[in-house]
């Protein structure tokens, strides 16, 4: 029995070595393609290292920066701004981001107010989410313990400061942590990938064109099941239409 | 209600319900135009009257206005009336149209058509002859540039202002290249009019396909000069500028383009209206509203010359200058050289591209950001761009920033340019012995490279192993949400604990609430007048004092002894000089409020000194 259980240990410690193994030599096999500027392989390789970590922001990254190479800056921007949302603060996404859209930021602003937008930007939605939740229950926490202890004690009184304190920064973080779980999560929005998105009256090729977006263009898609291979789109409040499904990507 | 008003009122109504019942009589359908014979650009009122001696629900159908412009695009005014004149009513719908005429000749209002009851109505067409208007007396120098005349809807105030007020239209050039930014300024005009409330039109200026454009200078700002034109001195204010760019070449219109203004005038018959004495209104109640309309301007767009056009040149058109300049001349290898090349002159300075930074093996561009400087010029487009470049030594020594090349085409040479920076001589310290330098080779993290003739991104980054697994949104967590809520509940129920241990306990309560009281009573006997040496100021001291000391100890103060105060406080934080000094001034004060004569004791002081030993010592 015990021979067993260790040849199924070896057996699964191996085949996790092997994959690391296989997944080290597609990155170095990626790197290589990108530095001897063989963008589309490099590309490639990125796509299949995505599907299987999904939500690393530095694959997404690198993915972004070889579409940005190969000229698709629909694409790319898609790429970036998926990176974004678990590295806002990667300098080098936002330096990228900047050169192929200027205008990103006012794309995936959550206020028409650049301060709380650039708050807002400082941390992701999980980041804010647990600077919220752990002030909370420190507040909670301290000011239970604060309630617990007799009145006009020194302890009761600091306590009480500090659990202020705490509720103060949760009431501060909640908001940006809601805002980012809005946006993420509960609004579904996307980017247009094709070089000129075309927006029709109908869910069909035959009806009327009725906009052109621009590759990299933030849209709300507003309904996706009854016509899944045209999806319906509303962006900044300005129109609506369909879309084919290949002309645009899902965030 | 008086009876007679009683009768009226009820004819009224009877009238009313009989017309509304009967069948449509006498309807008649009538055209006017309120002047048959007008100038160019002036405003015709057409009123179509739907007349008839009981109410009708139908519409006309409009006329064609035979070439003449409908100035109201909404639809026609509408007014209703009703007559009743010996008995008999008349109901009339009044429709008007403003019209305006666009060119000389004679035009004719078709009839309308109105169907009701099986029968067809019709009004008659009215002819209009639009004659031409006054010629301009525009000055000599400015004939050739096709200003319009000031318009008002009184032909006596066309006449006076004819000449004399006007908004003339200036380009920096009607004949750009593409990519060359053009000023256009809007100016007033006025002679000795005073003139008010400057209108703008709700719509902007149209700029024709191919231009782009910019406002440049804010509505309002008027600044007036005196300008002087053949004999007229004219008074001169600029209200509007524009920054137009062209971006394709061919012909261009910048479109027609108006503001109103008011002048105030007198309701005097028999003059001209603007005579000077005319201008006497001193409360300028009467006010009238005149338009400035400027004609359009055509610009010929010139394309840029493609011979001799340099390989990477990025439509930069305009007459600059460029230099270099680096925040310092000696760096350490690991630190960055912050490079400022500044490129300043006339031209679409803001939308130039940044110059390439040329591929060397002394520097590495890390970051580059531009900016503009605010102050602009204002007599022509241009100003101050600044591309900084934030530079990594890729060597030591003694090194140079390579010169930048950036061609641009020169508009008035009409010719291409390279513009050159100087090379910026720097001087590279190498590291101190053990300190690494960070990697520089490709895929190493956080350096740049140029890749063709594409923008500088970043490089990709080192990633050592993948990171499995999504990343799920904390909010969705249940462990958050659980602690969220226990805290919650824990809070609650120590907070009923607290409220129950302070209401159920009368002694904690007492205790609870000594200090409140003792204050209200020290404020008291601040508020009393005197210096605070009077037997009732005293007596309230001490009182305070001991109230305090029995609720905080739960036990009564009247008859408390002094005994029983030492005692008490002995177990309090207060030391026994503390104690012995409190029950010195306890005596003093008693013995001060039933002394006859004036205690030598300041009572208000000691309420301060004794208010903060007793809030240390009595603490918990």
């Amino acid at each position: 029995m015990r021979r067993l259980a260790a040849m199924i240990m070896a057996l699964m410690l191996s085949s996790a070595a092997w994959a690391a193994t296989g997944e080290e030599q597609l990155l170095e096999r990626a790197n290589k393609a990108f530095t001897a500027q063989n963008y589309k392989e490099s590309a490639e390789i990125y796509e299949q290292l995505i599907e299987q970590a999904p939500h690393d922001p530095r694959l997404l990254y690198n993915l972004g920066t070889a579409y940005a190479h190969l000229g698709d800056r629909g694409l790319a921007q898609w790429r970036y701004l998926q990176a974004l949302q678990f590295a806002p603060r990667d300098r080098m996404l936002r330096q990228n981001l900047s050169i192929i859209d200027p205008e990103y930021e006012t794309q995936i602003a959550l206020t028409p107010l650049p301060p709380l937008n650039m708050v807002y930007w400082l941390m992701s939605g999980n980041e804010w989410t647990a600077i919220a939740a752990w002030a909370s229950v420190a507040g909670l926490f301290l000011g239970a313990w604060a309630l617990w202890r007799p009145r006009g004690t020194r302890l009761r009184l600091s306590l009480r400061k500090t659990a202020i304190a705490a509720a103060v920064v949760a009431a501060v973080a909640w908001p940006f942590a809601f805002g980012h779980y809005h946006q993420e999560c509960m609004v579904r929005r996307g980017v247009i990938v094709s070089p000129e998105g075309s927006v029709r009256s109908g869910p069909s090729e035959n009806s009327t064109e009725t906009w052109k977006l621009k590759a990299g263009t933030v849209v709300d898609i507003t309904d996706e099941r009854t016509h899944p291979d045209w999806p319906m789109i509303s962006f900044g409040g300005k129109g609506a239409g369909f879309i084919s499904r290949d002309q645009i990507r899902r965030l | 209600m008086k009876p007679a008003v009683q009768r009226i009122l009820i004819m009224s109504a009877i009238l009313c319900a009989m017309a509304s019942l009967a069948p449509a009589q006498g309807i008649q359908l009538n055209a006017s135009v309120d002047q048959a014979r007008v100038e160019v650009g002036s405003v015709i009122v057409y009123s179509l009257e739907i007349s008839s001696i009981s109410q009708m629900n139908a519409n006309p159908t409009m006329p064609d206005f035979g070439g003449l412009q409908v100035v109201n695009t909404n639809g026609p005014f509408r007014e209703n009336r009703m007559t009743i004149i010996n008995g008999s009513s008349n109901v009339s719908t009044i429709l008007r149209w403003q019209l305006r005429a666009p060119t000389q000749g004679t035009f004719t209002i078709g009839s309308s058509q109105l169907e009701y009851g099986g029968q067809t109505y019709r009004s008659r067409p009215i002819a209009v002859t639009v004659t031409m208007q006054a010629p301009p007396m525009i000055p000599d120098d400015l004939k050739h540039e096709g200003i319009l005349p000031a318009q008002s809807n009184n032909a006596a105030v066309n006449k006076q202002l004819n000449g004399r007020l006007f908004l003339r239209v200036e380009v920096s050039d009607k004949r750009p290249y593409v990519s060359e930014p053009v000023l256009v300024t809007y100016k007033i005009y006025w002679d000795n009019i005073p003139i008010r409330g400057l209108q703008y039109p709700n719509e902007q200026l149209k700029a024709g396909g191919g231009l782009l454009d910019e406002r440049f200078r804010a509505q309002g700002d008027i600044q007036p000069a005196t300008e002087t034109h053949g004999d007229r001195a004219y008074q001169v204010a600029p209200i509007l500028q524009y920054t137009l760019t062209p971006t394709q070449p061919g012909d261009a219109e910048i479109g027609a383009y108006f503001v109103a203004v008011q002048l105030p005038v007198q309701r005097q018959s028999g003059r001209g209206p603007f005579d000077d004495s005319f201008f006497g209104d001193p409360f300028g109640a009467n006010t009238m509203q005149v338009q400035l309309p400027a004609a359009p301007v055509k610009l010929e767009v010139r394309p840029l010359p493609t011979d001799g056009q340099p390989a990477n040149f990025s439509a930069t058109v305009g007459s600059f200058t460029l230099k270099a300049s680096a925040d310092r001349s000696t760096m350490r290898q690991d630190e960055l050289l912050t490079l400022d090349v500044t490129l300043e002159g006339r031209g679409a300075v803001e939308l130039a591209s940044p110059p390439r930074f040329p591929d060397n093996d002394a520097f590495e561009v890390v970051d580059q950001t531009a900016r503009m400087d605010t102050a602009r010029p204002k007599d022509y487009v241009g100003g101050t761009k600044h591309f900084q470049y934030s530079l990594r030594p890729r060597k030591f020594g003694r090194i140079q920033v390579p010169s930048i090349s950036y061609p641009v085409f020169d508009s008035e040479r009409e010719a291409y340019r390279a513009l050159r920076t100087e090379p910026v001589p720097v001087t590279v310290q190498p590291l101190p012995q053990g300190v690494a330098a960070e990697p520089a080779a490709p895929g190493g993290a956080s350096v740049t490279r140029k890749v063709g003739n594409g923008p500088q991104l970043n490089f990709v980054q080192a990633i050592g192993s993948v990171r499995h697994g999504r990343v799920e949104p904390a909010m969705e967590s249940p462990l958050m949400w659980l602690f969220l809520v226990g805290g919650s509940m824990l809070i609650l129920a120590m907070w009923y604990r607290d409220w129950r241990r302070a209401t159920l306990d009368p002694a904690a309560a007492r205790r609870n609430g000594a200090w409140r009281a003792f204050e209200k009573r020290l404020r008291r006997i601040k508020a009393k007048g005197g210096d605070g040496r009077n037997a009732e100021v005293a007596g309230a001291f001490e009182h305070a004092v001991r109230n305090l000391i029995a609720d905080h100890y739960n036990t009564s103060a009247e008859g408390m002894t002094r005994d029983e105060i030492a005692r008490l406080l002995a177990g309090s934080n207060l030391t026994r000089e503390q104690v012995a000094r409190l029950l010195e001034r306890l005596d003093a004060c008693a013995w001060a409020s039933y002394s006859p004569i004036d205690s030598p004791i300041d009572v208000r002081a000691w309420s301060e000194e004794t208010r903060a030993v007793l809030r240390e010592g009595l603490r918990a």
